[in-house]
């Protein structure tokens, strides 16, 4: 047996960037040279096939292979980027239920049997099916948060669920290693008083922090071109990325983006309480 | 609390038990029929204390961690094992479980001597009372410090409790080493003691006991109560918000109230 990592990205609330950080995280592992699988949980919406700009590609989906319509084999799709990148994209015409716990386990140790070294499974929103399954057979998990009280609180209640529900929890293991992902983080709103601190997240939340994503255009303009926010070179959301693939490779990186510009004047501290 | 000078006392108490009797070494089947138990208490039994009774199974039984696991998704806290064999006695206290001794043949019956009756079904336990969130399956005197179930006074929690997460301490005290979310809920018959930040509701004294307290090293909760009287809090007042706190009932113009007052009282 492989020793094949499953990595949920996940934050009960919706449309906070997981799939974002799904497409660019996964592109990050495999630009390091890791072979990555990236699984679209989000049955129904279809999403991550858009931003990893493969979505005329698709000929059959997750839901195909959990049905037995179609082999692994034949609904992977190469990223365009990365040889070592495949993803798993999501049916558009089913809804969530399709996904049956047997099929999501036999298609995930069949990725394990195929050698990949991660598969990371892009999350639903909320705490339905969906979600529970994209973490229930997860080993560790992005908790993706904005800085506002309301993502917090959502990612809180996940991450009990993931306490309660997960195959690792079940089987009493080791439990699923938490990770914290900041994305949508503008520095100067946080200076302003509009938005928590990278500290006040982490105070609240008390898991490691895996890195911050600063609020940038070039979000928008990547997934307009079918493109991973990683593959923006320069641009410091593609940077943030590459940082935060670094550091969960267990690399000391230190953290970027979390200050304001503000040239010849102390920048302020953060948020104190 | 009225305690007298001694730092402690030993007494024996009476907490309920429950049992998972298994009848069946299928893990499969076990874990289907465990699934469908556990959606269905919810977290009725969470906080609870719970014996796995392997007395009706032959040599073969599910492997102790798996079946310790399955206890801990009713969010029971097991404390021993029931007709183990003499091997596994070292798996066992492994596992910080207490060996009870198995009954005489695979069938319960209503004589059973009386180190048995943690098993034996009472409709309900003297203790806690009425108001106690569940009925409890089965209750009984224990032993002053003859097995491990009888020295468990105290839940202790040492992961964070999360928003939508609900623990309560059956009969004991709580504690938690790593705090408490916004949005979660403890709930001890006895004391809390939050050793993290406090931000969720915290209920001492849930089935009735006045003296209960709570006390917490970071205060930031949404509500507490005692004995059934709280208090819930909009907006923490200053002095209170982040600091050492201890809550307790008060006496005052013949209504008890909530008291909140520093923990840490300079001497
Ligand atoms: N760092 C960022 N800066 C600016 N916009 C961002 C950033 N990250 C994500 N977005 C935008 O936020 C929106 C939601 O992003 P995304 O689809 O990744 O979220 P999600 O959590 O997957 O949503 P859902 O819950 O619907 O699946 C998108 O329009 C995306 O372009
Ligand atoms: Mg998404």
């Amino acid at each position: 047996m492989s020793n094949t990592r499953i990595i949920v990205v996940t934050s009960g609330k919706g449309g906070v960037g997981k799939t974002t950080t799904s497409a660019s995280f996964a592109s990050g592992l495999a630009l390091r040279g890791h072979k990555t699988a990236v699984v679209d949980f989000d049955v129904g919406l279809r999403n991550l096939d858009l931003i990893m700009g493969c979505e005329r590609r698709v000929v059959y989906d997750f839901v195909n292979v959990i049905n037995n319509e179609a082999t692994l084999n034949q609904a992977l799709i190469k990223d365009k980027h990365s040889e070592h990148l495949f993803v798993l994209p999501a049916s558009q015409t089913r809804d969530k239920d399709a996904l049956k716990e047997e099929g999501v386990e036999r298609v995930l140790n069949e990725l394990r049997d195929m050698g990949f070294q991660y598969v990371v499974c892009d999350s639903p929103a909320g705490i339905e099916h969906g979600a529970v399954m994209a973490l229930t057979f997860a080993d560790e998990a992005i908790i993706v948060t904005n800085p506002e009280v309301s993502s917090v609180r959502d990612s809180d209640r996940i991450l009990g669920i993931l306490q309660a529900k997960s195959r690792r929890a079940k089987e009493g293991r080791e439990p699923v290693k938490e990770h914290l992902l900041l994305t949508r983080y503008s520095p100067k709103r946080v200076e302003e008083g509009e938005m928590l601190s990278h500290e006040d997240v982490r105070e609240l939340l008390r898991i490691p922090l895996l890195g911050v994503i600063p609020e940038s255009e070039a979000v928008l303009h990547a997934s307009n071109q079918g493109q991973p926010a990683i593959h923006m070179e320069g641009q410091p959301v593609a940077e943030a990325y590459k940082d935060v693939v670094m550091r969960f490779l267990g690399e000391e990186v230190p953290l970027r983006f979390i200050a304001a510009e503000k040239r010849g004047l102390l920048q302020r501290l953060f948020g104190g309480k | 609390m009225n305690r007298k000078s001694q730092s402690f006392r030993l007494r024996g108490t009476t907490v309920p038990v429950i049992t998972l009797a298994l009848s069946s070494a299928d893990q499969t089947a076990l874990e289907g029929d465990i699934d469908r138990k556990v959606s269905e208490a919810g977290d009725s039994l969470a906080g609870g204390l719970a014996v796995i009774d392997l007395s009706a199974l032959g040599d073969e039984h599910p492997p102790l961690q798996w079946l310790v696991a399955q206890v801990r998704r009713f969010g029971l806290h097991p404390v021993a094992v029931i007709g183990t064999q003499e091997a596994q006695a070292e798996e066992v206290s492994a596992l910080d479980l207490a060996v009870l001794p198995a009954s005489s043949g695979s069938a319960r019956s209503a004589d059973t001597p009386v180190r048995e009756e943690p098993v034996a079904a009472a409709p309900s336990a003297p203790e806690p009372p009425a108001s106690a969130p569940q009925t409890a399956a089965s209750a009984r005197p224990a032993p002053p410090a003859a097995s491990a179930a009888a020295d468990t006074t105290t839940l202790v929690v040492d992961r964070p409790v999360r928003s939508g997460q609900r623990i309560y301490a059956r009969g004991c005290d709580l504690v938690l080493l790593a705090g408490a979310s916004a949005g979660s809920e403890l709930i001890a018959d006895g004391n809390i003691h939050c050793y993290g930040p406090l931000r969720g509701r915290a209920l001492a004294g849930a089935s009735g006991d006045h003296e209960a307290q709570i006390f917490a090293l970071d205060f930031e909760a949404e509500l507490v109560s005692v004995a059934g009287v709280y208090k819930a809090f909009e907006r923490l007042p200053d002095g209170v918000r982040g600091k050492a706190i201890r809550a307790s009932l008060e006496m005052r113009d013949g209504q008890s109230q909530i008291l909140l007052s520093p923990l840490l009282i300079a001497t």
